[in-house]
């Protein structure tokens, strides 16, 4: 069973977290009607990385005490494409938008879960930040209805 | 996957920071060398005993002016500090990979941990108070007030280059005291680092000083006149005969804190999956380099039968040994490994000189560590993968010494008094855990075993910075200890005042 190591998987969290935030800036920028709601998921993902990093480097000494590394799962299945082709159309990326907040939030959500006996801290962080994802996931989705 | 960046991109020339100056030194330089990579990442000097006395000189001359400095004034020194120390938290983690050979995780676990004590410290203006009583007699009060004494040098290890002078350091110059650091020789650059930034955050010229070197400066630490007291962390023969036997002919103040062979006892009804886990990273965490590490794994049988207790040891030797041989080992710059290089090629085979003689005395070699299989295609000159023995006596070399390396020795106590004999038996006493279910057996445990740290299903039991490092019989000489409210008592005189007026 693959074994992720605390750093392992918080690296990728704020990394997927700030590429997230790129991707909605860019949007705003090209779409200025939808300039506030872009804006503000983008402050959602940099809230987010600000919450993991932290919760992180200030539990970091728990968590090696306790051996903190999530099991079973594989970073490579949650690889995002962030890319926003030229003329993509605003509806496109908000599908794409839609589709890797929920992946994101699945990672987050299994790892909250399979921490959640060794540190609850760093799990709680994760389990909110699936939430938060959660629930953007629905604001697109709404904004692509309109 | 891939090497975070490092940090430190050309050799680092090592300088002694005395008086608010970098200076370079007339000391002969010897070369840093990453223990992973094995390239050279910096020089270092073996500074002279003249080096030493213009740093206390240095410091004797800022001390007047800093003591009369107020203490909510100092505290902003070191609120400054803890500013500079998390803006640089990640280059800070990664020097110390670099220099040490630990793993990332554990770089930023040492540096948060060096953090904490400049935020504990700088609480000073509440934790400096005094006390008072009217009317000791009529008319006459009594009070007590704390006074900073003077120049302290603090004298640091290997292990934990960049956490341990912050147990010791925060504190002294926060009751208004100066320091004198030596760094270990093998890693002194997250030291320099450091000064660079108290630099940063405002200490005056002399308060804060960094003089590097070996023996020579030891020595003329100890022997100097104006020093006031020593802090050191190392070996055991070190801190009980030449550390504690020279300050006390000196008349100096001293924490000497020393080495450690740490018991952790399995009881039947302990949670097996989280004891597993919790040894692991105390066992082979920092490749067991570390004074709290787990040495000896006890199981111990209290309450089975033969056969149960037989069934019993089995399931925990299996657990242990199939968790560690899967822990990954390589460079502490990639984010999979779980396990670093020790720190130079002289203590690997000082610890396999040790894992021979288990096998000589006849320990069982169940996981033999000795068989390097790496992450990554790096020199195996410093690594070692890790190491069980089973069947372990606490009579054996292996059983009773400090191996400092990740080689762990499990033994068997057919009930909890056997156990408690074991632990008891050996000369040191830094910590010991338990892991149970039971809260009888942790209270006796806790409230029977002689070691200054005792961890209830704790695998590492580290004392915050605001509790402090504790140790008994040969782990520890001296009174007062680092860390919290006895640091700042370390560093203080007492002095009462009694006061009448006419």
């Amino acid at each position: 069973m693959s074994e992720v190591t605390a750093s392992a998987i918080v690296d990728f969290a704020v990394k997927l977290e700030e590429n997230a935030s790129k991707f909605y800036k860019e949007l705003a920028e090209r779409f200025p009607d939808k300039k506030l709601s872009l804006q503000s998921f983008a402050k959602t993902c940099d809230r987010n990385r600000i919450s993991i990093l932290r919760t992180y480097q200030e539990t970091i000494t728990d968590a090696i005490e306790a051996g903190y590394s999530v099991k079973g799962v594989n970073l490579n299945d949650y690889a995002v494409d962030f890319s926003l082709p030229a003329n993509i159309s605003l509806a496109d990326a908000l599908k794409k938008a839609a589709d890797f907040e929920e992946k994101v939030a699945s990672l987050f959500s299994t790892v909250a879960e399979q921490s959640k006996d060794l540190l609850h801290t760093i799990a709680d962080a994760f389990r909110i930040a699936a939430r938060k994802h959660r629930d953007q996931k629905q604001k697109v989705e709404a904004l692509i209805g309109k | 996957m891939a090497i975070l960046e490092e940090p430190i991109k050309e050799p680092v020339n090592v300088m002694n920071y005395i008086g608010g100056e970098w200076v370079e030194s007339k000391g002969k330089y010897v070369d840093i060398v990453n223990p992973a990579t094995m390239k050279v990442i910096g020089r270092v000097p073996r500074s002279t005993a003249d080096e030493l006395n213009e740093a206390v000189k240095a410091a004797w001359d800022a001390f007047e002016e800093w003591r009369r400095t107020p203490p909510v004034a100092r505290a902003r020194c070191l609120f400054r500090l803890k500013e500079l120390l998390e803006e640089n938290f990640e280059e800070l983690s990664r020097i110390v990979v670099m220099e040490h050979g630990k793993i990332i995780d554990e770089a930023r676990g040492e540096v948060r941990r060096g953090i904490e004590n400049v935020e504990v410290a700088a609480g000073i203006p509440s934790l400096m108070m005094g006390y008072n009583l009217e009317d000791v007699a009529r008319g006459i009060d009594e009070y007590v007030i704390y006074q900073p004494v003077g120049v302290f040098g603090i004298i640091s290890p290997f292990n934990f280059p960049f956490m341990v002078p912050l147990w010791f350091a925060p504190y002294a110059v926060a009751t208004g005291n100066c320091v004198i650091i030596k760094p270990s020789s093998e890693d002194p650059i997250s030291q320099m680092k450091i000064a660079e930034l108290a630099e940063e955050a405002g200490f005056p010229p002399g308060v804060w000083n960094v003089v590097n070197g070996g023996r020579e400066v030891v020595n003329a630490m100890l022997e100097h006149p104006d020093i006031s007291g020593v802090c050191f962390v190392g070996s055991t023969p070190v801190a009980k005969n030449v550390i504690y036997k020279k300050c006390g002919e000196t008349g100096k103040r001293v924490i000497a804190q020393a080495g450690a062979k740490n018991f952790i006892l399995v009881m039947p009804d302990a949670n097996l999956e989280r004891t597993i886990a919790a040894c692991m990273t105390s066992f082979f965490g920092n490749a067991g380099q570390r004074c709290l590490a787990g040495a000896n794994l006890v199981v111990v049988g209290e309450g089975l039968s033969e056969q149960e207790f037989n069934n019993f040891y089995d399931k925990v030797v299996k657990a242990f040994v199939d968790s560690a041989s899967k822990i990954r080992v390589g460079y502490g710059l990639d984010e999979s490994v779980q396990m670093g290089p020790v720190r130079d090629e002289e203590k690997k085979k000082r610890i396999i000189g040790y894992i021979e003689k288990g096998i000589e005395e006849g320990a069982k070699l169940v996981l033999d560590g000795r068989q390097v299989k790496l992450i990554g295609d790096w020199p195996t000159n410093c690594f070692l993968n890790p190491t069980v023995f089973t069947e372990v006596t606490p009579d054996m070399t292996i059983g009773r010494e400090e191996i400092f390396g990740p080689v762990a020795c499990i033994m068997r106590a057919r009930t909890f008094d056997e156990a408690i004999d074991m632990i008891h038996g050996n000369p040191y006493g830094n910590s010991a855990s338990i892991f149970t279910q039971s809260g009888k057996w942790a209270r006796e445990f806790r409230y029977r075993v002689l070691c200054g740290n005792i961890g209830i299903n704790i695998g590492i039991p580290a004392p915050m910075a605001f509790f402090p490092f504790g140790g008994m019989k040969n782990s520890f000489f001296g009174v007062l200890h680092g860390q919290g409210r006895e640091a700042i008592r370390f560093f203080t005189e007492a002095k009462v005042v009694i006061e009448r007026w006419f």
